[in-house]
């Protein structure tokens, strides 16, 4: 029988464990932001192959990428200051969506917002590339708003989101955590509101749960748009 | 564990992370905790007129004596260090595992495809995170060994025996 080990040596252990365990940008939350949105963005790729898709990817000047390049601080769709990427959804015989991460995206107010994932109508995102306004939230199916934490959801990130989605009129607003906050889940849920969390990849329940929320989209959608 | 062994645990793993450069952690997690924990309180919703006086029809309607409302409360000295040991958890080594995941996906729906970039433009002077095909094979294995750790901690504050 082994010895098991004591609360001083796990310590010290875990000390020297950090070190080596941590990628050099998560020193910054900022970089777990980063990750968490491209996460989402492929979970939400996921659901629409699943549901017949098939998924391609562009960059701004329409060649495909080798390097994905993904903006992950708010921007304008038809900025090329970066070869940006974004990811194409096509299903059978209906119009070709696109996903976006960390897009401005206007509300019937008129006011711009921004999405974090964003999933569109390319007719819509081609209009908006065109004429460099930002896309209008009624020609988009998913507004994905992505918050990584390591502690503490505090109440006002759920506030703002029920204003965000006062104004956006994209079919569907999903609110996605990689942790759980009471609070905040206590007040989504009584705004009716779409959330979603903790999405994190041992999470199984709630990455299934997300990915067949999102399935339930593009199935409206092809419901919507079917000749 | 005891509470001081919670307390003395919290402080040696926070200034550990501190050192590490997980400040913003360990800042969002003493905010939290700053916070509180939320629970429910039944408390009296009586008026201050005591009963005994009290007419009712002329005084203001009798309402249930007890009513339920959000409140908080402090956090117990097992519950802070699990509550850092949880952050770390979800911040280092789920990050690998959703690095993992679009690593995965990429490799399946995209050709040769050689890096994938996630570039933020409003941190001035702040280098893209940057995902590749390839392992890094050692961080992999420290990552893993930080889970076990972590789990062991978690075993030894709920119960006083690593899980």
């Amino acid at each position: 029988m082994g010895t098991q080990p004591n609360l001083p040596d796990l310590l010290q252990a875990i000390q020297a464990a950090l070190g080596p365990a941590i990628l050099p940008s998560l020193t910054t939350a900022s970089a777990g932001w980063d990750i968490f949105e491209a996460y989402v963005l492929s979970i939400i790729l996921e659901a629409a192959e699943i549901e017949g898709a098939t998924i391609g990817f562009r960059n701004i000047d329409g060649s495909v990428p080798t390097i994905f390049t993904f903006r992950t601080s708010p921007g304008h769709i038809w900025w090329n200051s970066q070869p940006y990427s974004h990811a194409e959804i096509q299903f059978p015989n209906l119009p070709l969506l696109e996903a976006h991460t960390g897009v401005y995206v206007s509300g019937k107010s008129g006011l711009i917002h921004e999405a974090d994932v964003l999933v569109l109508l390319s007719e819509e995102a081609q209009l908006s590339r065109q004429n460099q306004v930002p896309p209008r939230s009624k020609r988009s199916i998913i507004a994905a708003e992505c918050k990584f934490y390591s502690s503490g959801l505090r109440i006002g990130l759920a506030r703002a989101f029920v204003g965000l989605c006062s104004d956006l009129s994209s079919r569907e607003c999903f609110f996605i955590t990689n942790i759980t906050g009471v609070s905040v889940e206590k007040l989504l849920t009584h705004q009716r509101k779409k959330w979603q969390s903790p999405v994190q990849p041992s999470q199984v329940v709630a990455v299934e749960r997300l990915r067949n929320a999102v399935q339930d989209v593009f199935k409206d959608f092809r419901a919507k748009y079917r000749v | 564990m005891t509470d001081h062994e919670c307390e003395t645990a919290f402080e040696q793993l926070e200034s550990a992370m501190r050192n590490a450069g997980l400040l913003w952690i360990t800042s969002e997690v003493n905010e939290e905790i700053r916070f509180g924990r939320t629970v429910t309180k039944r408390v009296s919703s009586r008026p201050d007129t005591p009963d005994d006086v009290a007419n009712e029809g002329l005084t203001e309607k009798r309402r249930k004596s007890k009513v339920t409302v959000a409140a908080t409360r402090p956090y117990t000295a097992q519950e802070k260090f699990r509550t850092l040991l949880d952050s770390l958890e979800d911040v280092i080594v789920e990050t690998q595992e959703m690095q993992d995941a679009v690593k995965k996906y990429f490799t399946s729906h995209a050709k040769n495809w050689r890096e994938l970039r996630l570039v933020r433009t409003d941190t001035a002077g702040r280098e893209p995170v940057i995902i590749s095909p390839t392992t890094d094979e050692e961080r992999v294995r420290a990552v893993a060994h930080l889970r076990e750790l972590i789990v062991a901690l978690k075993g030894i504050a709920s119960d006083g025996n690593p899980a």
